[in-house]
């Protein structure tokens, strides 16, 4: 089937959405991105189901607008260009490869390669176009202006959005389940930290390209492995009794997570976005050192004076550092060299970097809101739970469909038997007979009807 | 250098002796234009449109002003999600600007930015 589609999308117009479905038809059907009967393969990178019940196929006539990044569309777009980007990864299980010799040469294999760069740019335009077209820039930038600018926005930068989302958590009624739904959603871009970037490291061009890697160098802990980014995110979800493998928490992952995720593959894959990537880096680092001290912040009024925060801690102090070198040690040398011109670049990507974290910031809180919700004792009875409990103490036994997005605001009224709501990791609620629940649109869940369970399904 | 931010629906910057007309039209983002003549400095937001949206006639003494000279000098000016900051290059961080909106030429303007856009 793959040699096939190969071969049909030599001659093929670009923008076919008939086209573009069939060989994500052809790259989803791949045994190890189908749908599985479980909520994750413990131990293995290489297994991510990109699609699921609810997808009907993509019409890329028309791109994603900022309010259907929650949609399903969207988790399946974001699956897939995720899988697609971080093929230029190296995963390796912890242990024992044998028995998963078949998924890694899958995943690495040559047909998956090229199918998923047929599919990539498709799907680029129909999930980045949004924040292309709403961010603007006009007029002569000169370095100065631009310095003006940066300065006006740090001095007066505090991180509202993110302190809004640690105030989500802390205020809810099950903090420490908010707060496992929040490190869930991190550990899809922290544990693989600096791969994207790592991309402008590569090459040659000039002392720009060393004063990058100094900033990957702290990334990766300068070879030091208890100290690389990615193995202080493993020991914050190690403390909670989280799992550290990347991608466990593949099927839980909102597609704002992951676009947020995708946006920093796709401005570093394709070099051409080089000076948006400056600028993209600069906000990022300049905003992530405020962010860190407000999850600390979080983390310690959630979990106690304890909580291990020392991921958070090292970007509170290197972040200040990497902003001054990025700006300093990159842009400002750039602009001397380059000219003018790549300032249009550098600003939009200081600027999407922005609406790209306000995105991912917004798609998470409602999802904790919602989730939390059902930890309400103020509710009629016929919407109150009948328990509420995490993932791992769900029947393992019960038939799992795989993840959705839902796209309309949808009633489940149950006849019979148990209905458990999966909201996500650390929230399952149960419904029994008589009793109904709304799951509105914009947020992920799936269903385990237990095997007498009977059914009604309104939408609104 | 002052960087001003702009609420919704503001269009008039003054600056000490400068003032600047903020162009605005849908999907199109912000551009940001002298709103002085430069023959003898006067109000071209009260002026009127010209052929098409190429030219501003300057109500004092009718001196036609090229809308593309303008934006060749417009300020650097970005415009995300209705939030609107432009950096003034001839005023100090600690200068007050008057921001304010004039209904003066808005429905030209938008036809302006439209036909000149450059974002």
């Amino acid at each position: 089937m793959l040699t096939s589609v190969l071969n049909d999308v030599v001659e093929a117009a670009p923008g076919d959405g008939a086209l573009l479905n069939r060989c994500v038809q052809a790259y989803a059907g791949a045994p190890i991105f189908k749908e599985m009967d479980r909520a994750w393969e413990k131990d293995n990178p290489f297994l991510r189901p990109l699609l699921n019940c609810d997808f009907l196929g993509f019409d890329t006539t028309n791109a994603l607008s900022s309010d259907q990044l929650s949609s399903n569309a969207s988790l399946i777009a974001n699956r897939i260009l995720l899988s697609v980007y971080e093929r230029d990864f190296v995963f390796l299980p912890r242990h024992e490869l044998d028995e998963k010799w078949e998924n890694f040469k899958s995943y690495y294999s040559d047909e998956l390669r090229l199918l998923g760069e047929i599919i990539r740019p498709q799907l680029e335009r129909f999930v980045f176009s949004s924040v292309s077209e709403e961010v603007n820039i006009s007029g002569p930038w000169t370095i100065e202006a631009f310095e003006a600018y940066f300065e006006d926005y740090r001095a007066g930068f505090k991180a509202e959005g993110n302190q809004d989302l640690m105030t989500s958590i802390t205020s809810a009624r099950n903090p420490a389940a908010a707060a496992l739904t929040y490190l869930i959603q991190l550990a899809g871009d922290f544990l693989v930290e600096s791969s994207a970037m790592a991309r402008n490291t590569v090459g040659n061009y000039g002392a720009l390209q060393s004063e990058m890697f100094k900033v990957v160098i702290d990334e990766c802990g300068y070879g030091v492995h208890p100290v690389k980014h990615s193995t202080l995110f493993e020991r914050v979800l190690l403390s909670r009794g989280l799992d550290p493998v990347p991608h466990t928490y593949w099927q839980f992952y909102l597609p704002t997570s992951f676009y947020l995720n995708n946006y920093y593959n796709y401005i570093c894959r394709n070099h051409r976005h080089l000076f948006r990537y400056f600028g993209s880096i600069l906000q990022v680092e300049t905003a992530f050192r405020v962010a860190c001290k407000q999850m600390t912040d979080m983390m310690r009024a959630v979990f106690g004076q304890q909580a291990e925060t020392d991921y958070f801690n090292e970007h509170v102090h290197i972040d200040t550092h990497h902003s001054r070198m990025v700006l300093e040690n990159v842009i400002v040398p750039a602009v001397k060299t380059y000219g003018n011109s790549i300032l249009a670049d550098i600003v939009r990507g200081f600027e999407e970097a922005q609406v790209v974290g306000s995105i991912f910031t917004n798609g998470l809180k409602k999802q904790i809101q919602w989730a939390d919700s059902f930890f309400a004792t103020d509710c009629p009875s016929e919407q109150t739970p009948l328990r509420v409990i995490p993932f791992s103490e769900l029947d393992q036994k019960r038939r799992w469909d795989g993840t959705r997005m839902s796209d309309t605001d949808t009633i489940y009224s149950v006849r019979s038997g148990e209905f458990d709501l999966v909201t996500g990791y650390s929230v399952v609620a149960t419904f029994g007979a008589g009793q109904q629940v709304r799951v509105p649109a914009g947020v992920l869940f799936t269903y385990c009807p237990s095997a007498d369970c009977t059914y009604q399904v309104y939408q609104c | 250098m002052l960087v001003v931010h702009l609420d919704s629906g503001e269009n008039f910057i003054e600056v000490g002796e400068q003032r600047f007309l903020v162009l605005q039209a849908e999907g199109k983002g912000c551009q940001t234009i002298s709103a002085k003549c430069p023959h003898r400095g006067g109000p071209l937001h009260l002026g009127e449109v010209e052929d098409g949206g190429h030219f501003l006639k300057c109500p004092w003494h009718k001196t036609r002003v090229s809308i593309p000279h303008l934006l060749r000098n417009a300020l650097p000016t970005i415009s995300t999600r209705g939030r609107v900051s432009i950096v003034v290059p001839d005023a100090k961080v600690d200068d007050m600007p008057d921001v304010c909106f004039r209904k003066t030429l808005l429905d030209e303007m938008a036809a302006l930015a439209g036909v000149n856009g450059t974002s």
